[in-house]
């Protein structure tokens, strides 16, 4: 799959997923392969360069707590920031899905699946 | 409909990634490798982490990377032993599932990269060589003649410091910057009090310094809502009326302005951050922006709550109704007007001999207002004869109300220079230019200054930790409040005393002082990215 795909696609993902909690990394991916029904499985360490990038950019803040078991979690959550760009990418994705269901089952198939 | 698996390749450690770990099925179980050590050094964690770590370039951040990566692995690990592996597989397994620690290196250093700012750079050092250039070549007058040009290279050599260890020691020490500031006021106090000399300058950078103090301040209780936020307003105006009770001279109102524009311009930028309302629930945004309305009505009433205070105004607005003799920064304010509106766009003010006179000694304003305020030839004193009538002549004209400048030119030997704005052309930089070379060196100049305020703010705009963001809107706001005052001034619109052009003029304390300030902006920038700030861990838990 395209590499550019596939941060769009987790940065959304990742994005859709704290909108519903704040979590923190393992949670994240967990929950992504629960909602996905395994379907979504991440080399896990490559999620972190994704939640810095989201970060960096506003779109998530961190904050540590600590567990029950005495260990740091860095949990994320979602900005306003965020959100406008989740509805931004949700877009580009309807767009792009859209398009992929024309080509693949034509303009009937298309209406019927969105 | 059936859905393409996101990632279509299948979770493979092979021992080419990295020595000592094991193969995954995509059920999580291990299905090779040789086992891992029990020394910590060379477990697959370890040599893992290790990997990470050598890809991201700035070193001190390296440690809290991993240690996220860290937490994640061992949560991982626990889950493999939970479904019955054992603890050195469980461990391994963990480790391959977390992908080639190249790509998470360098995808981590992607992101957390040092920034630089090659317009901001630019822009500062060709102001600095503008100040350079004045100072060390155009030596104006006495003031400027004691070598205020060697100042450049302290204050080059701090911006280059705070540049490169400001924001991460400002974030790392913040209670010891605080407790500095703290003592740095109570040495400005003492100076004060023992009417030390020198203790007019130090008083106006040392309020100044306050401006990043308060800031820090209010970062610390930021926590705490509009209470504690019109409290630091209540603390700033006393320290503002403390200080400028205690100092004789008006530079403790100009300094005062400059702190309330900062502090203003800080606090609304933070509040619009949503820096200062941490905590849902705990106040309303527009009940901040209402606290920072009060606290500066407050400030704002300080600066007409005296007769002094108010004469600063009056005289601000209009400089014409308070000219008593050509000493004065007002008469500077109605000179320069008059010679600005008589400047061309290009080439410098050309005037007749007789012209030259007129302004020369003050005459073309004071003969049909004050003729006794009009400045007295002193070119022909040879003999002691002389001396004794000029002295007389002066002791009358005091008597009579009059306090004339002493003139040395005469209409065969006066020049631009002698009728130049009085007694500190450093202070008339701009205006002195402008006079001397055409309006439109000086709209160049203000021009550059423009641009570079421009490139500075944008990039405190682009730093994302709260605190360095504080700090720096605070830095700049600082920065540009001396240069906003200082440009009005040269434009006959002076407030009190002269602020410094921060790199240009008065290249003194104010050279190693603004070089401070300015270097925490390039610092923040610099910085953003790779410095975490400090979070206090929350003793809640929100999850597994």
């Amino acid at each position: 799959m395209d590499k550019r795909f596939m941060a769009f696609g987790t940065s959304m993902l990742v994005l859709k997923l704290l909108e519903q909690q704040s979590m923190y990394g393992y949670q994240i991916i967990r929950e992504l392969e629960q909602q996905s029904r395994q379907v979504f499985s991440l080399q896990e360490g490559t999620l972190y360069p994704v939640l810095h990038s989201l970060e960096q950019q506003g779109a998530v803040t961190s904050v540590q707590k600590l567990a029950d078991n005495g260990r740091q979690r860095k949990y994320y959550q979602i900005t306003a920031q965020g959100r406008g760009l989740l509805r931004e990418k949700t877009a580009q994705w309807d767009t792009y899905q859209a398009a992929v269901n024309r080509v693949m089952g034509g303009v009937q198939f298309a209406c019927e699946t969105i | 409909m059936p859905v393409k698996p996101y990632n279509t390749e299948p979770v493979h450690c092979g021992p080419e990634s990295f020595p000592g770990k094991r193969s995954l099925s995509a059920g999580g179980t291990a299905v090779s490798g040789s086992g891992s050590s029990s020394h910590p050094a060379t477990s697959p964690v370890s040599l893992f982490l290790d990997e990470v770590a050598d890809q991201i370039a700035y070193r001190p951040l390296r440690s809290s990377l991993c240690q996220e990566l860290r937490e994640h692995i061992q949560d991982l690990t626990e889950e493999y032993e939970s479904q019955g592996m054992t603890p050195e597989a469980a461990q391994s397994a963990a480790v391959c599932a977390m992908g080639d620690p190249l790509a998470v290196g360098a995808g981590l250093n992607e992101v957390h990269r040092l920034r630089h700012s090659p317009a901001l750079t630019a822009l500062t050092l060709v102001l600095l060589l503008i100040g350079f250039a004045f100072s060390a070549w155009m030596q104006w007058s006495p003031e400027q003649s004691a070598g205020g040009f060697l100042y450049y290279l302290p204050g080059t050599l701090v911006l280059a410091f705070t540049a490169w260890k400001g924001c991460p020691l400002a974030i790392r020490r913040h209670r010891l910057l605080l407790i500095l500031a703290g003592l740095a006021c109570l040495l400005q106090v003492y100076l004060t009090y023992r009417s030390c000399q020198g203790r007019h300058i130090t008083g106006y950078y040392s309020l100044l310094m306050l401006g990043p103090a308060l800031v820090l301040l209010a970062y610390k209780l930021r926590r705490c809502g509009v209470r504690t936020l019109l409290g630091i307003f209540v603390l700033c105006f006393a320290l503002l009326t403390g200080y400028y009770c205690h100092m004789t001279r008006s530079f403790g109102l100009s300094g005062s302005l400059v702190l309330a524009f900062t502090l203003a311009a800080t606090f609304w930028a933070m509040i619009h951050r949503g820096i200062l309302d941490h905590r849902p629930g705990t106040c309303s945004r527009s009940g901040l922006y209402g606290a920072l309305a009060a606290g500066i009505l407050l400030m704002g009433g300080f600066f007409v709550s005296s007769p002094e205070r108010l004469l600063a105004v009056r005289t601000f607005v209009r400089p014409e109704a308070f000219v008593h003799s050509t000493w004065e920064d007002s008469y500077n304010n109605v000179l320069i007007r008059e010679l600005l509106s008589r400047t061309p766009a290009i080439g410098g003010l050309d005037l007749s001999s007789q012209e030259l006179m007129d302004y020369g000694t003050g005459a073309w304003y004071f003969a049909d207002r004050d003729p006794l305020q009009i400045g007295m030839d002193a070119t022909g004193l040879k003999t002691e004869a002389d001396q004794d009538a000029f002295d007389q002549a002066l002791r009358k004209r005091k008597e009579a109300g009059g306090s004339p400048r002493f003139i040395h030119f005469d209409q065969s030997s006066v020049t631009l220079w002698d009728i130049l704005p009085q007694h500190y052309h450093n202070n008339y930089l701009i205006a002195v230019t402008m006079l001397l070379y055409g309006r439109l060196f000086g709209v160049l100049l203000v021009g550059i200054m423009a641009g570079f305020y421009l490139v500075l703010f944008a990039c405190i705009r682009a730093v994302r930790g709260k605190l360095a963001f504080s700090l720096a809107c605070s830095c700049g706001f600082c920065l540009l409040g001396q240069s906003l005052l200082y440009v009005l001034g040269n434009l006959g619109y002076q407030y009190a005393n002269f602020t410094s052009l921060p790199m240009i003029s008065e290249g003194r304390i104010s050279m190693v002082f603004n070089m401070a300030l300015l270097g925490f902006v390039f610092s923040a920038y610099r910085y953003d990215r790779v410095v975490e700030e400090h979070q206090p861990p929350s003793p809640s838990l929100a999850g597994r």
